[in-house]
């Protein structure tokens, strides 16, 4: 699998609704050299279950993660696949960018066309505060029942009591720190 | 093969064991790990003996690694990376680097390169023996245990010899790696790779061809590949049920497109694809024998030349400071796919985001089609099988001993062994556990 | 530590009777707990001085205890700790169960061991060497006798 193939399978099938595609590429090896390939997109919500479908018709298809971080008023998620592995340096990453209003932050489940995605998902509800719909298993995984706040969001104004000082020398340095300025 | 139940509705225990399963007894275990000292919490849904649903919670290890990564620089990065995981502790680092190179745009020197492999792939064979140790373990074989660590033992003297430390090596930096290896030390790595060697033959025995441990785990916790394709298993667990899933040859990185290296199955030993424990054993013995081909080639091979791109820490630190940008590393540890994505800002010491994926996180979905339908006492070696990591999984910790437990560790440890005792008095009712090759 | 000087030592604090050990791990990276395996393990064998793992509390005289403490773990240590009956010694092994080592500032960590329960002995290192970690079981051997004798309250 060639990156250009991706790409191509993806456009066809979204047009122009795949934003700022890019194809960056890496060169590695020392002595049989090769070129690496990731795809980079920006895609809307709406359009991520297309564009996964899209991928898993390709070949074989791995996700590896989804990444979010909180940016000021809007959640980003990147999804990160893998396309093609199997095969002897055909293995392609692809990673969606998108990104989700904080006031409604909703996203459709990927379990459907991939129910691997389940665990990745899972931990996005619990870490950032966004939801998945159609997900079919909603529940907490890794944080405590306890942990009420969503430690990923920069927004949490009780995250801080969770944090504490795990040292007794720590609060001393601050409490020094406070009084020099 | 019992046919694959995908259903996403069909993978919440709960719900499930409500709706097919009304006159199932609940069977909580946890948070205990039954094979290693982790916990991590299994509610079973029985029916009899066997298993008609499952729920897993773990959450018990969680330290929130890559929120306290947030707040670091990308030095002390990797002495974090380091101590997400205690048994795969390079493979973090390793995929950790190779982000934060791509972000930066730093370049490393082919030596480090090489020297990485070596390292990782010592790494994968001290992890194989303890997991081979600790399944012998769940199955009641004591012996092989003791066995099996003591030959462990020299491969973490070869890494104490080349790094300084048995456990947490501390050896990848960006732009190459903190210790070189010198040539008078290949002797010495030679000497133990040989040893490793003419030990294949009595791991083969002792292993594969010992009836009951065949009895006990053919057919047992299978995965189909259809399952392990669905569920995204990574590492040996897909590559036992017949999926050709390996980072090194799909997706190259160091010095492993100048080795070409093969993903291992159990074809590769001539055997026809099961998917159950047993395969599970055959691909972490093929790939033994594989890492130490590897290194042998490496050593062969290595070129001569600087170890690092920036001799100086100053000059690293000053470099990482002005870096901008986003990058995704990806190393196949000893149990799958490790991927660090991390994003940097100019004149910001800490990363803006870090995201870690340990390899038993993509195994955690596998677990639910093969607990379905085995019996209690194989939960153990089930369990074992995909050779879980949860405080690497979830980055994060937790205990036994909750009162919860209603099965002690120690208690479905017995169930396991006696099932055993009665396995191995049926299929070799005068053998010892002794070799018979 | 050579085997004879173990030995010795063991002999000298005048312990009468097999120790018996409970592993807990707390939140640590495993790096801890896969060196207390290798210690009973044919290499170090620490069986042969009659210190044994045991699967409960309840059964134990001595507490190994690995890795910071994280949320989760916090009511269930000390749960743990009461579930040991007296007398008993509590070993922290490794720098995370000292001190925290490198897990700080975090939402889910609570600090070192001693930030929960008592603990009678350290033990440095990330991860310390099953040797380490078997001086540190010998001078817990040492604390428990004077326990025993009704000298250390
Ligand atoms: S002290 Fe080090 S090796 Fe031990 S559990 Fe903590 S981080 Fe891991």
């Amino acid at each position: 699998m060639r990156a250009q193939e991706v790409l191509t399978a993806l456009q066809e099938k979204l047009g122009e609704r795949l934003r700022a595609p890019e194809v960056r590429t890496e060169a590695i090896g020392h002595k049989r050299t090769l070129e690496r390939e990731l795809v980079w997109a920006e895609i809307d919500r709406d359009d991520l279950l297309e564009a996964v479908r899209t991928l898993r018709e390709l070949g074989p298809l791995h996700i590896s993660i989804i990444s979010g971080v909180d940016a000021g008023d809007r959640i980003e998620l990147i999804y990160h696949f893998a396309v093609g592995y199997g095969t002897p340096d055909g293995e392609v990453m692809v990673n969606f960018r998108l990104s989700v209003p904080k006031n409604d932050p909703v996203v459709p489940s990927i379990c459907a066309v991939l129910p691997g995605a389940l665990t990745t998902e899972r931990e996005k509800i619990e870490f950032l505060g966004v939801q998945f719909s159609g997900i079919p298993d909603a529940r907490k995984l890794f944080l405590p029942d306890e942990l009420e706040v969503h430690p990923w969001r920069k927004d949490e104004p009780k995250l801080s009591d969770y944090v504490r000082y795990t040292v007794a020398w720590e609060a001393k340095k601050d409490e020094k720190g406070e009084a020099g300025a | 093969m019992k046919k694959a139940k995908l259903e996403p509705e069909g993978m919440a225990g709960e719900k499930r064991a409500g709706k097919t399963c009304p006159a199932c007894f609940e069977v909580p275990i946890g948070p205990i790990h039954p094979a290693l000292k982790e916990g991590i919490r299994f509610t079973f849904w029985v029916e009899g003996e066997r298993i008609r649903a499952v729920d897993i919670r773990p959450g018990f290890m969680h330290r929130g690694i890559e929120f306290m990564g947030t707040k670091r620089n990308l030095v002390q990065l990797i002495y974090l990376a380091e101590r997400i995981c205690g048994i795969c502790s390079v493979s973090h680092p390793l995929a950790l680097v190779q982000a934060v190179e791509q972000a930066a745009g730093i370049e490393v020197p082919p030596r480090a390169q090489y020297i990485r492999v070596i390292i990782g792939e010592l790494e994968r064979i001290h992890s194989h023996l303890l997991w081979a140790g600790v399944a012998a373990h769940e199955l009641g074989f004591d012996t092989l245990l003791h066995y099996v660590w003591k030959v462990r033992e020299p491969v973490l003297d070869l890494l104490e010899d080349v790094t300084g430390n048995r456990i947490n090596y501390a050896i990848p930096i960006y732009g190459g790696v903190r210790r070189d290896i010198p040539p008078e030390k290949y002797p010495k790595l030679k000497d133990a790779l040989r040893y490793y060697r003419s030990l294949v033959d009595d791991f083969v025995s002792f292993f594969l061809r010992d009836p009951s441990i065949e009895a006990r785990t053919r057919g047992v916790g299978p995965l189909s590949p259809e399952e392990a394709d669905s569920l995204c298993a990574v590492g040996p667990t897909a590559r036992a049920s017949g999926l050709r899933k390996d980072l090194r040859q799909d997706w190259p990185y160091f010095a492993y497109p100048d080795l070409e290296v093969k993903a291992l199955t159990p074809e590769d030993m001539g055997l026809e694809v099961r998917g159950d424990v047993y395969d599970r054993i055959v691909v972490r013995l093929l790939e033994v024998v594989q890492s130490i081909e590897l290194i042998e080639r490496c050593l062969e091979e290595m070129p001569e030349g600087e170890i690092t791109s920036f001799p100086k820490v100053a000059a690293l630190m000053a470099h990482l400071k002005k870096a901008e940008g986003e990058g995704i590393g990806r190393h196949e540890a000893p149990r799958g796919e490790v991927i660090h994505y991390i994003r940097l800002e100019a004149d910001r010491e800490a990363p803006v985001v870090w995201k870690v994926k340990a390899p038993t996180y993509s195994n955690f979905m596998p677990w639910f089609p093969m607990f379905e339908d085995q019996e209690i006492a194989d939960i153990p070696i089930v369990a074992a099988s995909i050779d879980p990591c949860i405080c690497c999984m979830e980055r994060v910790h937790i205990v036994r001993g909750d009162r919860e437990e209603v099965i002690w560790k120690e208690e479905l440890l017995r169930l396991s062994w006696e099932k055993t005792k009665r396995v191995a008095s049926r299929v070799a009712p005068h053998a010892s556990l002794g070799r018979k090759g | 530590m050579k085997h004879a000087e173990l030995l010795e030592r063991l002999k000298l604090s005048g312990f009468k009777r097999a120790l018996w050990v409970y592993h807990l791990n707390t939140g640590g990276c495993n790096g801890c707990d896969i060196e207390i395996l290798a210690a009973l393990t044919p290499r170090y064998d620490v069986e042969r001085f009659g210190i044994k793992l045991v699967g409960s509390p309840r059964h134990a005289d001595v507490l190994l205890v690995t890795g910071t403490v994280t949320r989760p773990m916090y009511e269930r240590v000390k749960r743990i700790y009461a579930q040991t009956p007296d007398p008993k010694v509590v070993i922290a092994i490794g720098g995370c169960a000292s001190t925290s080592g490198v897990f700080y500032d975090s939402y889910n960590v609570m600090g070192p061991v001693d930030n929960v329960i008592p603990v009678d002995v350290y033990v440095p290192g990330c991860p310390p060497r099953p040797e380490a970690i078997i001086d540190g079981v010998v001078k817990a051997v040492v604390k428990l006798e004077r326990l025993l004798e009704g000298k250390e309250g």
